[in-house]
């Protein structure tokens, strides 16, 4: 048996040199970053005594007169149109909570899914007593972000074929920050496995399934091959090491990550271990500058 | 901080999990710190006991005053604390690693949070005491938000003789900026080191 101690991961320093003159400027909390007055606060500073100050660590932004400070991790801040993957908390008279990586749970109301059977059909009370039925707590469900509530409550949206319940995958939580901004959210890689890289940071790995019966409220409990299964588990762990190492996530970096990982003859256990993250993960890099 | 070891943990801002907590116009802070049984001379019977509760209390309290609560409103943010190895200024500890796990976790702060610890060894003021240092002398612990310039904690553990206690607590205070320089220095190669990665596609 092989032991290893969990030490703290070396810095990996000059993997990358950035490009460019536009190195954005950096700030912690409490620090002054304009003493100016004119500027408009947005998120991440605050006012006082005249002088705009710091509240997060992290790169500032300035869009005319508009300063804000985006931390390099934070909780998911969403955004209206945005395609999340979530988890039902709870089951409330005629909603649904979901845990989004949010502040605050999010809402997706019974009116706001697709109902079984009949595209446009209002929901009644049987529907209402039903809701267990369709999600119960603990469901994975892909969703979108209908709207932003005053507090800061999300509410959901899934009223469209993409949308609905997820079956048999696996989930994995990274931060927010580190997924790419992309129009399209679920892909089919090549590797065949179909993966859903919620904004919320929330990423789920299936089998690729045909699509007409790619969201519906029933679970598939059909088995999975073997080599789905490793290949899905490869995945996983392909994507888990770009994030501890906070390479953006995105399908080219995940399939040059796995083919990497393929290419260089690791066992997907072995992609657990600390030597073999940073090194698949230099190579990836490595692979993407080129 | 020399032999005191500290592991913090920081959840959230997240769902309030326990009902009838929640508030609406700001967040809520928990903070529950353990000790390992062998962190100290003598074997501790149970990780928490009066003490940690006591100042777990404590540290709750010290970042009310630096975390901008009505960010947050309906939410909660968990601190979660494990004292590894206890060589004196263990509140010290605790709040200094908390800070650093709040900025990494991305929650807006008004300031850094940091703190340290000061003695009186006769007539010599010393500064970060260890446990043996605080037996035969006083051991006062303070936290400041150094670009503020307030004190949110202030305590002794024993008695301070009133003509040496502005002494002890210039020192105390001047061992926090010597923090908050070392944590500064450390959060911006950090920062400096993940923003190349992450800006890089």
């Amino acid at each position: 048996m092989e032991i290893q101690l969990a030490c703290e991961l070396p810095r990996v320093q000059n993997m990358v040199h950035v490009q460019g003159s536009a190195k954005p400027r950096l700030v912690t909390p409490g620090e002054v970053i304009y003493q100016d007055t004119s500027f408009m606060r947005g998120h991440g500073t605050y006012m006082e005594e005249g002088v705009q100050v710091a509240s997060v660590a992290g790169y500032v932004t300035r869009v005319n007169r508009l300063i804000t400070v985006t931390p390099l991790r934070q909780v998911y801040q969403g955004a209206v149109g945005d395609t999340i993957v979530g988890r039902i908390t709870q089951v409330q008279t005629n909603r649904w909570k979901v845990d989004v990586n949010s502040r605050l749970d999010a809402e997706l109301r019974l009116s706001n899914i697709q109902l079984p059977g009949g595209e446009q059909r209002r929901s009644n009370l049987e529907d209402e007593r039903g809701m267990r039925g369709l999600l119960r707590e603990g469901d994975l469900v892909c969703v979108e972000v209908q709207k932003i509530s005053d507090d800061g409550l999300l509410r959901l949206a899934a009223r469209s074929i993409k949308y609905g319940k997820l079956s048999q995958g696996t989930l994995l939580a990274v931060s927010p920050s580190l997924i790419v901004q992309d129009k399209q959210r679920m892909h089919d890689l090549p590797c065949g496995a179909r993966v859903v890289f919620g904004a919320n940071g929330y990423v789920y790995i299936t089998p690729t399934v045909p699509q007409e019966q790619a969201s519906t409220y029933t679970v598939n409990f059909e088995e999975v091959p073997v080599d789905i299964r490793k290949t899905i588990g490869r995945l996983r762990n392909c994507i888990k090491l770009l994030a501890i190492h906070s390479i953006m996530i995105s399908p080219t970096s995940v399939t040059s990550a796995f083919d990497m990982s393929v290419e260089q003859e690791y066992e997907i256990k072995d992609l657990l271990k600390p030597d073999v993250m940073q090194d698949v993960a230099m190579a990836t890099v490595q692979m993407l500058n080129e | 901080m020399g032999n005191t070891k500290v592991l913090a943990a920081v959840y959230g801002p997240r769902e309030v999990r326990s009902m009838g907590k929640q508030q609406f116009d700001e967040c809520i802070i928990q903070c529950q710190m353990s000790r390992i049984a062998a962190s100290q001379g003598e074997r501790l019977k149970r990780p928490t006991d009066q003490r940690t509760r006591a100042m777990s209390q404590h540290i709750a309290g010290v970042f009310h005053a630096a975390i901008r609560k009505s960010k947050y409103p309906g939410s909660q943010i968990d601190i979660y604390l494990q004292v590894l190895q206890a060589d004196g200024g263990v509140m010290s500890a605790c709040i200094n690693a908390s800070t650093l796990a709040l900025i990494h976790a991305g929650v807006e702060v008004v300031d850094y949070v940091v703190s340290c610890t000061a003695s009186m060894n006769k007539q010599t003021p010393i500064l970060d005491v260890t446990n043996q240092e605080t037996n035969t002398g006083c051991e006062l612990t303070t936290a400041i938000l150094p670009n503020k310039g307030s004190i949110v904690y202030l305590d002794t553990a024993h008695t301070v003789h009133r003509d040496q206690f502005e002494e002890v607590m210039d020192l105390a205070m001047a061992g926090c900026q010597q923090v908050y320089e070392a944590m500064h220095r450390e959060v911006e190669s950090y920062l400096e080191d993940k923003h190349a990665i992450m800006s890089h596609r």
